[in-house]
């Protein structure tokens, strides 16, 4: 603790997480959630058609509730989209996500452990990539920003490590 | 120091066979006992005379495979580096940087008393290297090991951070060189563990213990099987007759062996045990028949906790535990425990690690909305099974259930109560738990990320949960106002971004 110092920090000089700091994700990742949800429920559709034409179940429930399903799904990702974002700050990254139940990180660069990129299948078709952030001790505290147009995931990369290093 | 002591490569103490050779066997103790059952289940008559063969045989390679082990240890010192070979099938060479050592122990387990000698430890920071034991060592040798070990590499780490920050290194050296002293701050005397041992939480204890023995019976199970069924048929029956005046006995001697589990253990763990620091460390020695001794750097401290539970609280005990950063993993977390200390002296403990909170308190408490949602956890399924029970079964079902949704309302009216936290711009206490009473305190420029959770029904109260995470895992922080929650997450990382302390 010889180094230590005990700056000041007024409540009026903190800098707070505004929304207006947060980009929106590309309107593809819209999209991608949807193509993914509805893979989803093509499979489990599939399955639940072979039971219901081999037992007395009317099939016109079934398939109209499937329906409902799929629409409220549909219509579950066109409004929760809104509430993804990632904010990139001098001194920190954040990304916040979720629509029932939401969720905000922020990781501060200095803490920041390393920095990666990947790409999927289904991303591929879109063109987009995702940012993974990670932290010492643990996999809870990592954020993933998904839904970055490919280039801007690289750059977005670049630049967390640029600053990751920069606050070392 | 005489560091050409090092540099050629070196076996270990001979001993170190016998060292090797125990381990082994408890190692195989799996292969004697499976071997043993398979015979007990096929006749009950004592072992035959080819299973005492085989148990020869086994014990022979044992101790064949124990003298490579030895044979073929070797560790020595050069050029800034900690170089082990060893394997007897395969040979693994290891290679550590002096500067990367983070801790060295001198361990002593029940056969190393009896020979003698002591292992050494070598922890290194990071990377998935699994920590190096040397097994054993004489005295005099595991000690000159130790300092010269430890004084290279901290020259070496001096070294570096002197080129990154231009400083003088010869001051830096002589300061490494004054003399430590070891400032003893809490001790157990038998008394002390015996108390320590008999507040444990016996109930855990009791689980601890079943769940050890239905591992290993379950294992076997079909061997136990075949002499033990019919017996248990013929008496079955006669059992089930009992069972009313079983049942309470059984609870009573699940009780007496719980807390007799708890003495034992406690005994083991926490006889002679003693707390102390010098100027950089926390040092925790302790153990019966095999010796603990856990030290975590002063500049390494992420989180203080101290808990208490009821039967703690009757004697005037807690324990305290001191958590550091570990670079591997959360479940790797190093940990000092300290049993028996009194609140007192708790509190003493802590006003020593931390800086007394001054100016700007907020204190918040916990929302009613808590409350809610603990009732709906705790009370909702019990009343609907409850009742479902009651009406399709017998009125008398509810009896219980009635029981248990008072104490259950009794106990989440106090949780809630309980539930406190307190913060400055550069600390942050809280407070958890009525029948567990928690307290944690950490310096907020230690977490390395903040989290804002909030789920619809929270966002229509105002409210959010905040988890702070720390290089040794997480704090949550539930239910409480938007404003309050967002004000703490901005001061955290406001906190840790002007930093520049060493926070890991």
């Amino acid at each position: 603790m010889d180094n230590f110092k005990n700056d000041v920090l007024s409540i009026e000089s903190l800098v707070s997480l505004s929304s207006t700091d947060f980009n929106r994700l590309h309107a593809d990742y819209k999209y991608l959630r949807m193509t993914r949800l509805s893979l989803l429920w093509l499979m489990l559709t599939g399955v639940g058609v072979l039971i219901v034409l081999n037992s007395d179940l009317s099939f016109w429930i079934f398939s109209l509730s499937s329906f409902l399903i799929l629409t409220i799904a549909l219509i579950y990702v066109q409004i929760g989209f809104p509430r993804y974002g990632y904010a990139l700050r001098e001194k920190d990254i954040s990304f916040k996500s979720g629509l029932i139940f939401f969720k905000q990180t922020s990781v501060p660069f200095s803490r920041i452990q390393h920095c990666e990129y990947s790409q999927g299948p289904l991303s591929k078709l879109f063109d987009l990539a995702e940012v993974k952030v990670f932290t010492a001790g643990g996999t809870s505290s990592d954020i993933t920003i998904s839904g970055l147009h490919k280039e801007e995931a690289q750059n977005l990369r670049e630049e967390v490590i640029r600053l990751s290093n920069l606050n070392e | 120091m005489n560091s050409s002591l090092f540099e050629n490569s070196q076996r270990q103490s001979p001993l170190g066979v016998a060292v090797n050779f125990v381990r082994n066997l408890r190692k195989g103790f799996q292969i004697y006992l499976s071997i043993f059952i398979v015979q007990f289940g096929m006749s009950s008559d004592g072992l035959s005379f080819s299973t005492k063969i085989l148990f020869g045989v086994i014990s022979i390679g044992f101790f064949i495979y124990s003298y490579f082990q030895y044979a073929r240890f070797k560790f020595r010192v050069s050029k800034g580096h900690f170089i082990l070979e060893k394997g007897v099938f395969t040979s693994d060479k290891i290679d550590i940087p002096l500067s990367r050592i983070q801790s060295i122990h001198l361990n002593q387990n029940p056969i190393q008393r009896i020979l003698k000698v002591y292992s050494l430890k070598i922890e290194t920071a990071g990377s998935s290297n699994e920590e190096i034991e040397i097994p054993a060592l004489k005295k005099d040798y595991a000690e000159q090991l130790r300092l010269y070990l430890s004084s290279e590499s901290k020259k070496l780490k001096k070294e570096e951070i002197s080129i990154e920050q231009g400083d003088n290194v010869l001051t830096d050296l002589d300061s490494s060189k004054t003399s430590k002293i070891k400032r003893v701050l809490h001790s157990l005397k038998l008394k002390d563990v015996l108390w320590v041992g008999l507040s444990e939480n016996h109930l855990r204890s009791g689980f601890v213990l079943l769940a050890l023995i239905n591992g290993y019976l379950w294992q076997f199970e079909e061997y136990f099987d075949t002499p033990i069924s019919p017996y248990l048929e013929t008496e079955a029956e006669r059992l089930i007759n009992y069972s009313l005046f079983i049942f309470p006995i059984a609870l009573l001697i699940f009780l007496i062996i719980s807390v007799l589990f708890s003495l034992i253990l406690s005994t083991l763990r926490f006889w002679d045990l003693s707390f102390s620091e010098d100027e950089d460390y926390y040092f925790l020695e302790s153990g019966l028949l095999s010796k603990r001794n856990l030290s975590i750097p002063k500049s390494k401290l992420q989180v203080f906790k101290s808990v208490s539970n009821p039967l703690q609280r009757l004697v005037n005990y807690s324990t305290v535990s001191l958590k550091a950063a570990s670079a591997r993993s959360v479940n790797d977390n190093k940990s000092l425990q300290v049993p028996g200390i009194s609140p007192i002296a708790s509190v003493e403990l802590e006003d020593t690690l931390f800086e007394e909170m001054i100016g700007a308190n907020n204190e918040i408490k916990s929302q009613s909305y808590l409350r809610r949602r603990l009732s709906i956890y705790l009370i909702m399924p019990i009343v609907v099974l409850g009742s479902i029970a009651g009406i399709l079964i017998s009125y008398y079902i509810l009896i219980p259930v009635v029981l248990y949704l008072s104490l259950a309302m009794w106990f989440i009216s106090m949780y809630v109560d309980s539930v406190k936290m307190i913060y400055n711009k550069d600390q942050l206490v809280l407070y958890k738990g009525y029948v567990f009473r928690k307290k944690y305190r950490l310096e907020l420029f230690r977490l390395q990320a903040v989290r804002m959770n909030q789920s619809i029904f929270q966002d229509r109260q105002g409210l959010v949960s905040l988890v702070l995470f720390s290089a040794n895992g997480q704090l949550s922080i539930w239910d409480i106002k938007k404003e309050e929650g967002e004000l703490l997450y901005n001061i955290c990382l406001q906190r840790i971004e002007s930093s520049n302390q060493n926070w890991m």
